[in-house]
């Protein structure tokens, strides 16, 4: 990399942001563990090119060359979860988009501070659009024909004698529908990790957990993140009655056990879906995010800063929102790392508990398979990959703290 | 250098005391040790002599009680007019009795309550056989005739009014209190261990509580039962009259089969007061004794630890044969996985195996050797069930019998049963229990083809007009694809799988189906609406056939009634009416076979399997006999191989 | 220090009020209908005679009520014809959902149906008559009074009263070939009664309000709660607490038995890695920890059941259990001995999980003292270290793990549920498991409730003892 090299020498101070990043950086092991993430990441979102049963390429006898595949990941007779409707739209556009998105964002790293603020707001926004429009095509879309049992369809057809070009992902398994035939079968070439009661293979089931878990993790989060800044700037911001009020709702909602409460709610609902448990989840667990905004506020209200923009007369909804809102973008993001990590954790024990969204391949739900079976496949793969989850998780939070507080490193 | 000696002499001294509490610990434990013994020895004498019988010997214990039960017994069997006969064979052969041992075996989960009136559910309902005794039951080799139980005589004219003479000589067991705080005084009778005496006033205070309203619970299900009752009465002591309002060949089972609780303990509070005649019935569904459990059977209630235990013991004052050793412990268990564990380690001496230990320690099993041992042997019976596919008969697709038909024959049930539930059972085509007369053997189950759906649906007017691979009708003038929401049990994967297998197969010929796993009280508010296209369901089953409840038109339109499907078929209501008011065996069994013809034909469910279990155990006990009639696991009829080992 | 702590007592009243009704709302919101499935029917069978077992059900778990806020005294006239007239449709005219729906409210509201009820009595169309007729007898039904605590004998006089009201009203209601005699003298009975008791059937408007909040079902369980009745359990009937208190035990030796030795081995580990900060002992010291946090404890735990109790490979430890419960009576020693033999794998699990935080906590502690200036000075007097680590820093870093110990409160009591489930320990944990899934909403209730306070116990605790120690900490 000579970028740095080329970048023209700036005068300017570098940014908050810049400083954390730096700092963040130099610390290996959560640099390390943000690959790893980044990593699990792209598995999620390229899991249906590691593993389907649909042929990539498709081809019978001197027929049209097709991609079941491809018209698979739109289908929502397949996937007909939305979580993996998602992740597909994902697919397609960082395939398409991915690599140009990367280079602008370098290239945005040249330009001049505001300039490149602007810029990278662009590219998001535009990456955001990207995504939204693959989704809303893919709603329009019309539905897909039913889907056909392509290996079974191959053998049949060869052995009339017609000659079928087919190229499957490395793991031609579905992570759905299992095959009866092959049910519990032991690890071999064909099922790294062996089958499970349904005959679906545990590798391919694994892989598309990580698509589960990190909805949860991420979206669970984002949401009590909103709600629990919303209700601590309020509080640090106005003080007497709204504090006072907001103190009394944090002080409940944090005496009440929470996985007893999160438990007990999510029997109760009957339908469950990972969209009900990542509301749960967030309605338990927003204090955290709320008393660190609250903190933050209460210290800077104070300050010179606040009080000459007030003196000036900028609107109250500025001062919160441009003024003491960045500063309390670092104890968050530490936070909500975190925060994933036990997110993750608490829906891998709801399902391993028999109350989460059975209809999703859940890392816990596995594991539970795992102990009524007592096969070690399906207890060591599905603990494993909550724990390596976990871990990096913490590890990049650990980094973080570190970078925007060296003060708190221990 | 005096600091030093000063620590020295306080670790000598605490070494000390370390080593005079040791040996003192060790000295109490041995003197405890001596005392359970000594204990123990004591309450085996006692029990001895209030059996009233010498210590000496274990098969004498038996000697008392079919003596003093055969005189009046004897006299009523003769009778002709009697409807209950001598049973064809005992539970237990004297032989068998091995005194000292104690029978241990594994729940699930604890029951609800032990008052059968009041607790519900299958495992109540089983353990209330244990300590409880009925009006009559039926014979354990001919499950058509009735045996004399508390009942020894019951006539009739008319089906209409019953007789019953009931057994004299009959008490409650002693109720498990601490006698010693005098708190109960007021439970003691007359009897021997100051019990109290069965009489026709707790039948009759019986049916007081089944038909009071305030109650709730088990006697939901009993009151319809009830509530063609006119009246009845206690005669005397042992003679009582019962008058049903309609004539019905439900009414003799279940007079017969009802669990009967005892008055001077169910009318009063803790203290022996009475309850108000207000609202004695909201009483009883709290009564402080619902938790333990009282009768007349032939073991008595000892102690029950919710999530951890229950304990009975052989009632030596049991009228009828006693069963063959001393004590049954059931340990509640709720993993499932640790079962098979606690068997082979000997904490259990028999388990039930669920299909996935079915095919991990049976179908994978390559040396034959059950759980590695030898001495573990195995045992299989047929449970009293069926598993079937509902499908909702009001909704315009499902109305068709030719698409039910359709639905049934593109079901590979074989194959599920095979491959997800591992051979555990066998498949129906009707809602009789196969071991019963009534299953008509000759309608065999319909075939897996897929090609005679086909032509089924087309034949329906199911065509895929529009090429998108999904057959469609016009129906009301408004063209609708051929997809449907199957609801299935969501607490059990066995279903997810079974639903995912079906649904391929469905779509092979152009039928588009989503599973919908849902739990038990929201599948329950589905059918109660009856919002649904079709659902996996289960019924239990009894000997005797009726179909009222299930099958009849007029259940048809009653909200949460059991014809959830919407069954409405002429024939079929006529089938049912007349076999409530046919009381010659061969007779119903050839109403059977006409309404298990019928269904085959219609298909308002798609019939799959009747479930089996695997019961494995160690081989000191005898051959493990499984009734034909549920319960079927009768741990009456248990016996070891050997006395217990010293 | 002292007002300080009066008022953080005083405060826990209106938290836990605030608690109680947070919980209350949230699992009455949630969807799915208490008692469906278990006790009081709405099961298999409706007949009539059932129909009205399931009233006096909901009656008695207070499940007829709304949840926090009742305003059925507005329901009008319109409303309640169009209800009677849902259920007794033709079978088929009206959705099964809206018939059921119809008649729960018809039967839930009782008295406010009234009013509108005699209303429809005086209807020209003789069913209507008929239907209004058979539902007064259902709406006019008096509640029975509590006759277990308080002024029982009265109670039981007023109870019996009631009854015989309540038998007497049943009588009111005619079949449909039933002569026009009989149907207009029972019209009469209903317009006497109505007239008895005229106030009866009008509220002003301060009883509406208070009907709108006092006649709920969170008011009255609350009501109850005061006096620490949390009610019974409506799959058996056994009084809640009494269940609670008898699960407590399990919870508590394991939670006591875990924690102490989580602080036996995470203190020194603490210590040592503080003392060696920095060098490749604190490094491994630190990633164990960190693994430990990481691992989930039902991965934990399946996997040391999987390696140690099945034979394969090991079978050392029994598969799970608080004791052996079919061994005969043993001694004390014995037993405790057994106990602990069945204790050993979840004790483990629980360990490892609370090992991580605890280590973590200690390290901190030690470390923040070394710096101070204080140790710097002992350490300027030529102290030796083990001395100026045991003596003086450790005093101090203590302090933060141990106010911790309050916060553990909740767990040491409730205990966790996935150990429990996994290991078979019938304990709270267990026991709130089972209670979800049979939706046993008074046993959730007391559950959840009786770990909250435990948790307000707790965290006051923990900022006491802090204030305590830290005088640093402001006290108001």
């Amino acid at each position: 990399m000579t970028e740095p090299a080329a970048r023209p020498p700036v005068a300017e101070d570098p940014s908050w942001v810049d400083l954390i990043w730096v700092q963040f950086g130099k610390r290996k092991i959560a640099r390390g563990a943000l690959f790893g993430l980044l990593g699990l990441l792209l598995l999620a979102i390229y899991a249906p090119l590691l593993a389907s049963n649909k042929p990539l390429l498709w081809r019978v006898a001197d027929g049209p060359l097709s991609s079941p595949w491809l018209l698979s990941l739109f289908d929502r007779n397949f996937f007909e979860n939305g979580v993996d409707l998602f992740f597909n739209a994902l697919l397609v556009c960082v395939s398409l988009l991915g690599l140009p998105a990367a280079w602008a964002w370098r290239r945005a790293a040249t330009l001049p501070r505001a300039a490149r603020g602007a810029r990278r707001a662009r590219l998001l926004l535009g990456g955001i659009g990207a995504l939204l429009l693959t989704l809303g095509l893919n709603a329009a879309a019309p539905q897909a024909r039913p889907k056909e049992v392509y290996p079974a369809l191959q053998a049949q057809l060869e052995a009339q004698g017609t000659p079928v070009l087919a190229v499957y992902p490395p793991l031609p398994h579905s992570f759905r529908d299992g095959v009866l035939d092959q049910a519990r079968a032991r690890p071999s070439a064909a099922h790294p990790l062996g089958t499970d009661a349904a005959g679906r293979d545990v590798l391919v089931r694994l892989i598309f957990g990580a698509r589960i878990s990190l909805t949860i993790g991420v979206f669970a989060v984002s949401l009590y993140i909103s709600i629990g800044t919303v209700l601590g700037a309020l509080a640090g911001y106005f003080g007497g009655r709204v504090d006072l009020v907001i103190q009394r709702l944090i002080e409940v909602v944090i005496c009440v056990p929470s996985l007893f409460l999160i438990l007990s709610v999510a029997a109760f609902i009957e339908d469950r879906s990972i969209f009900h448990i990542m509301v749960i989840i967030a309605a338990v667990a927003w204090t955290t995010p709320a008393r660190l905004v609250r903190a933050e506020f209460l210290r800077h209200r104070n300050l010179d800063f606040v009080a000459a923009a007030r003196a000036i007369g900028y609107p109250q909804h500025t001062i919160i929102f441009a003024e003491i809102l960045p500063n309390t973008l670092g104890p968050v993001l530490v936070s909500a790392t975190f925060g994933v990590a036990s997110a993750i954790l608490t829906e891998s024990t709801m399902s391993f508990l028999g109350l989460g969204d059975i209809t999703v391949p859940s890392w816990g739900q596995m594991l539970n398979a795992g102990r009524t079976t007592s096969e070690w496949t399906l207890i060591l793969a599905p603990g494993f990959a909550i724990f390596v989850t976990v871990s990096l998780l913490n590890l990049v939070g650990d980094g973080f703290r570190d970078a925007i507080d060296p003060k708190l490193r221990r | 250098m005096r600091q030093s000696g000063q620590s020295t002499l306080l670790f000598i001294s605490l070494g000390l005391l370390t080593t005079i509490n040791v040996i003192n610990s060790w000295q109490i434990d041995h003197l405890e040790r001596l005392a359970i013994e000594d204990s123990a020895r004591l309450a085996a004498i006692e029990a001895q002599l209030r059996a009233g019988v010498p210590v000496s010997g274990a098969a004498t214990t038996t000697a008392a009680g079919p003596a003093a039960r055969s005189a009046q017994e004897a006299e009523a069997l003769a009778d002709p007019k009697n409807l209950l006969r001598a049973p064809t064979r005992p539970r237990v052969r004297a032989a068998q009795v091995s005194p000292g041992r104690t029978l241990r075996m594994q729940i699930g989960q604890d029951p609800q309550g032990l008052n059968p009136l009041i607790a519900k559910g299958a495992d109540v309902n089983e353990y209330s056989t244990y300590f409880n005794a009925f009006m009559a039951t039926r014979d354990i080799g001919e499950p058509e005739r009735w045996v004399p139980d508390l009942a020894v005589k019951v006539t009739t004219d008319d089906d209409l009014r019953y007789r019953i003479e009931l057994r004299k000589g009959v008490h409650w067991h002693r109720p498990a209190v601490d006698w010693a705080s005098g708190r109960y005084d007021w439970a003691k009778g007359p009897g021997p261990d100051d019990r109290q005496p069965f009489t026709a006033h707790d039948v009759v205070f019986t049916l007081d509580a089944i038909r009071n309203t305030q109650t709730a619970g088990r006697v939901s299900d009993l009151r319809t039962y009830f509530e063609p009752v006119v009246a009845y009465r206690a005669v005397d002591d042992h003679t009582l009259e019962i008058q049903f309002k309609e004539k019905a060949y439900t009414n003799r089972s279940a007079l017969f089969e009802m669990p009967i609780i005892p008055r001077f303990l169910f009318s009063v509070d803790e203290d022996g007061k009475p309850f108000d005649a207000a609202t004695w019935g909201l009483k009883l569904n709290e009564h402080w004794y619902n938790q333990k459990a009282i009768g007349t059977g032939p073991l008595q209630f000892v102690s029950w630890e919710p999530g951890v235990k229950m304990e009975f013991a052989r009632d030596p004052h049991y009228f009828g044969e006693p069963v063959a050793y001393d004590r049954l412990l059931m340990s509640v268990v709720k993993d499932q996985n640790a079962w098979p564990r606690k068997l082979k380690a000997g904490e259990l001496d028999f388990i039930y195996l669920q299909p996935e230990q079915f095919k991990t320690e049976i179908l994978d099993d390559k040396d034959g050797v059950l759980l590695d041992n030898p001495a573990i042997k195995r045992a299989d019976f047929s449970l009293f069930n069926y598993f079937y596919v509902g499908w909702n008969a009001d909704r315009p697709k499902f109305a068709d019998k030719r698409v039910r038909k359709a639905m049934t024959l593109s079901f590979n049930r074989a194959g599920v049963l095979e491959k997800v539930l591992y051979n555990q059972g066998a498949l129906t085509s009707g809602p009789f229990p196969q071991q019963t007369p009534c299953y008509d053997k000759s309608v065999q189950p319909l075939p897996f083809d897929l090609e005679a759906a086909k032509a089924l649906l087309t034949e329906a007017g199911w065509t895929d007009t529009d090429g998108d691979g999904v057959r469609d009708k016009v129906i009301d003038g408004q063209r609708v694809p051929f997809t449907f929401t199957l609801i299935t049990f969501g607490s059990s994967s066995e279903y997810e799988t079974i639903a995912s297998t079906w649904r391929e197969d469905l779509l092979q010929i152009g039928v588009q189906m989503q599973p919908l796993p849902l739990e038990w009280s929201a599948m329950l508010k589905k059918m109660d609406e009856r919002d649904f296209d079709a659902f996996t369901g289960a019924w239990v089953t009894t000997w005797e056939a009726d179909l009222m409840q299930l099958w009849h038109s007029a259940e048809a339109d009653k909200p949460k009634s059991g014809n959830r499907i919407g069954f409405r078929n002429a024939e079929a209501d006529r089938i049912a009416e007349a076999l409530r008011l046919e009381f010659d065996e061969a007779k119903r069994v050839e109403l059977c076979h006409a309404f298990h013809r019928l269904v085959a034909e219609e298909q308002p469910y798609t019939f799959f399997y009747q479930r089996e279990r695997t019961v494995l155990y160690w081989e000191h006990l005898n051959a493990l006999e499984f009734l034909q009639i549920p319960p079927h696991r009768d741990v009456r009829l248990f016996s070891f191989n050997q006395p217990a080992s010293p | 220090m002292l007002q300080y702590t009066i008022r953080r007592v005083l405060l826990i009243f209106p938290t836990f009020f605030l608690i109680s009704l947070l919980i209350f709302v949230v699992l009455n919101v949630a969807p799915g209908r208490p008692g469906a499935g278990a006790g009081g029917g709405g099961g298999e069978q409706a007949g009539q005679a059932e129909q009205e077992s399931y009233r006096i059900f909901k009656e008695q778990f207070n499940l007829d009520k709304p949840i926090a806020l009742n305003l059925r005294h507005l329901t009008d006239l319109a409303e309640v014809a169009a209800w009677v007239d849902a259920v007794r449709a033709a079978p088929g005219a009206v959705p099964p959902a809206a018939r059921i729906d119809a008649q729960e409210r018809l039967e839930d509201y009782g008295l406010v149906l009234v009013p509108h009820l005699l209303v429809l009595l005086e209807d020209a169309d003789p069913e209507r008559q008929r239907a209004a007729a058979a539902w007064l007898a259902v709406a006019g039904q008096q509640r029975f009074q509590n006759d277990r605590r308080g002024d029982v004998v009265a109670a039981r006089e007023a109870n019996r009263a009631i009854a015989a009201a309540n038998q007497e009203i049943k009588g009111w209601t005619w079949t449909a070939a039933a002569p026009a005699a009989e149907v207009e003298q029972k019209r009469a009975a209903w317009r006497a009664w109505a007239a008895a008791a005229p106030d009866r059937l009008e509220w002003t408007p301060a009883e509406r309000v208070e009907m709108s909040l006092l006649d709920t079902r969170f008011a009255k369980y609350w009501q109850n709660l005061l006096l620490l009745d949390f009610g019974v359990s409506n799959i058996d009937r056994r009084p809640v607490l009494d269940t609670l208190l008898s699960k407590m035990k399990y919870s508590l030796s394991l939670g006591t038995l875990a924690v102490v030795i989580a602080y036996i081995v995470a203190v020194p580990l603490g210590i040592f890695s503080a003392v060696k900060q920095g060098t490749t002992a604190d490094l491994v010291t630190t990633i164990g920890v960190f693994v430990l946090y990481s691992l989930p404890s039902f991965f934990v735990g399946t996997v040391l059941l999987r390696i140690f109790t099945e034979g394969d490979p090991l079978a050392l430890f029994p598969t799970g259990d608080f004791e052996t419960l079919s061994a005969g009576p043993m001694t004390t020693a014995e037993r405790l001995g057994d106990i602990a033999w069945h204790l050993v794998l979840p004790v483990v699990t629980y360990t490892t999980g609370a090992l991580a935080t605890l280590s973590r906590y200690a390290r901190t502690g030690v470390i923040d003292v070394i710096r101070a200036d204080y140790i710097r000075t002992a350490r300027a007097k030529g102290l030796s270290e083990p001395v100026v680590i045991l003596k003086h820093a450790l005093r101090n870093g203590m302090i933060p793990i141990l106010t911790l110990l309050g916060s553990l409160l909740p767990t040491l009591v409730a205990g966790s549920t996935v150990i429990e489930v996994i290991f078979n320990i019938p304990g709270m944990g267990q026991h709130l498991y089972n209670a979800i899934n049979l939706r046993d909403y008074n046993a959730v209730m007391a559950v959840l409730l009786a770990s909250s306070v435990l948790s307000l116990l707790g965290i006051l605790l923990s900022d006491l003892s802090y204030a305590l120690v830290d005088p640093r900490i402001s006290l108001d």
